[in-house]
């Protein structure tokens, strides 16, 4: 278990690193910081976010592996 | 090599996954106009507008500028910076009996027109006492000799989008499609496996489709200007995604594996048609959807989709559709080893 708990910190500290460079970026609103670059900036929010949810699955797959795991040293000892 | 002639489909996945994601974030967008200034302008008089002209190219040449809807006057002036700015001179006279109004711009340049729609507004002056100097305007819409990815007014590099949000819920579809096609193998054999196969499924299909809504918002925040627009399919979508979450709350409530398995299956099955009439023929119905498609006949037109899309939207469709079914079928074995540990 304390696998997961070591992702999920990751994840979390990953998510804020991200929103606080995102305020950063956007002067003004964030709607604007997607408007830049000819609105370039909104296709790599959209790619971040698909990313952001294949890693929330691969952390949901970790915590599951990590369960069975302990299900089976239980079962063995 | 066994290990890639075993899961081959996994592999094409990747290398589709990659073309799509580096050519389509490679593929240059083709000369377009991106802004207008100033907002209006007095009629009467000369005066310059400044139009940003996006990806010019080295050799961008303007030939003509038209300012205009359906009557329109010809630039007198052209200079283009190379900061990327044309400036264009227009004298528009409307004439005693008209008044102003927005008009478009197009700009032809290297033999290709570009529009920009709701340019400039155009304020009756106090010197347009004249006779008008608007006349008939002809703008074609020659076959893009041009490479690149279509550059149009609002979406601009947007449109790069196409390629990553949309492929979520072609996959989201394929992916529950096939968890209906397990439950009612399901029905028919009453085999769990099958169940437990529908059941991952499921599970991926509901983050791909968390996945669409949230980079659809994001993309209809800038160009729709809200994160939740009105249209139908975005509210047949919601409702859709709840069936789907109800479904997650009903498995867990039934402790009996059999039973769960078939009432799993037959909410299935019932939720898998109202779910693609809310997505695919409500909206069609509804007639107002922003989506391009929605409202006129399926699948996209010659508008939509050009054919340097194309070159990336299939592979992007297909990759994604794979990698949501790997990613259901890895759930599915540790929901299987789970279930052999539980019971054994």
């Amino acid at each position: 278990m304390k696998n997961t708990k070591i992702y999920k910190a990751f994840a979390l500290v990953a998510i804020l690193l991200a929103g606080i460079a995102g305020a950063k970026a956007a002067d003004g609103s964030l709607q604007d910081s997607f408007r830049g670059n000819a609105k370039f900036n909104v296709v790599s929010v959209v790619l971040g976010i698909i990313f952001a949810g294949l890693a929330f699955f691969l952390i949901r797959l970790d915590k599951r592996v990590t369960g069975l795991e302990e299900k089976q040293k239980n079962q063995k000892s | 090599m066994s290990i890639i002639r075993k899961n081959w489909w996994k592999w094409l996945g990747i290398v589709l996954l990659m073309y799509a994601l580096f050519g389509g974030l490679l593929m240059p967008l083709k000369t377009g106009i991106t802004g207008v200034s100033p907002l209006s302008i007095k009629t009467g008089e000369a005066s310059w507008v400044k139009a940003d002209i996006y990806n010019p190219g080295s050799d961008f040449k303007p030939e003509t500028a038209i300012l205009g809807g359906r009557y329109g006057v010809t630039a007198t002036e052209m200079k283009f910076d190379a900061d990327g700015v044309l400036n264009l001179n227009f004298n528009p006279h409307l004439g005693k009996d008209k008044t102003g109004g927005v008009v478009d711009l197009f700009v032809k340049a290297n033999g290709q027109w570009m529009a920009f729609p709701a340019a400039v507004s155009l304020v009756k002056g106090i010197a347009d006492t004249g006779a008008s100097n608007f006349t008939k305007i002809a703008v074609t819409a020659d076959p893009d000799k041009l490479k690149g990815f279509p550059n149009r007014p609002i979406l601009n590099e947007s449109i790069r989008n196409l390629l990553y949000h949309v492929p979520m819920w072609f996959s989201m579809i394929w992916v529950l499609l096939l968890s209906a096609v397990y439950s009612v193998k399901y029905l028919s054999k009453n085999n769990l496996e099958y169940d437990l196969r529908s059941d991952a499924l499921i599970r991926t299909g509901i983050l791909a489709g968390l996945l669409g809504c949230a980079t659809g918002s994001v993309w209809a925040s800038v160009t729709w200007g809200s994160w939740w627009p009105r249209d139908p399919k975005l509210n047949g979508v919601a409702i859709g995604m709840i069936m789907y979450l109800a479904y997650l709350l009903l498995r867990k409530s039934v402790q009996d594996d059999y039973q769960r398995a078939r009432i799993s299956a037959v909410y299935n099955l019932f939720i898998f048609p109202i779910f693609i009439a809310l997505i695919a023929i409500m909206p069609k119905l509804g007639g107002e959807s922003l989506h391009p498609g929605a409202a006129g006949t399926v699948g996209f037109n010659e508008y939509d989709l050009d054919n340097t899309l194309r070159m990336f939207f299939y592979p992007s469709v297909a990759a994604w559709c794979i990698i949501f079914t790997w990613a259901g079928s890895l759930l599915y074995r540790i929901n299987k080893i789970d279930y052999k540990i539980e019971t054994e």
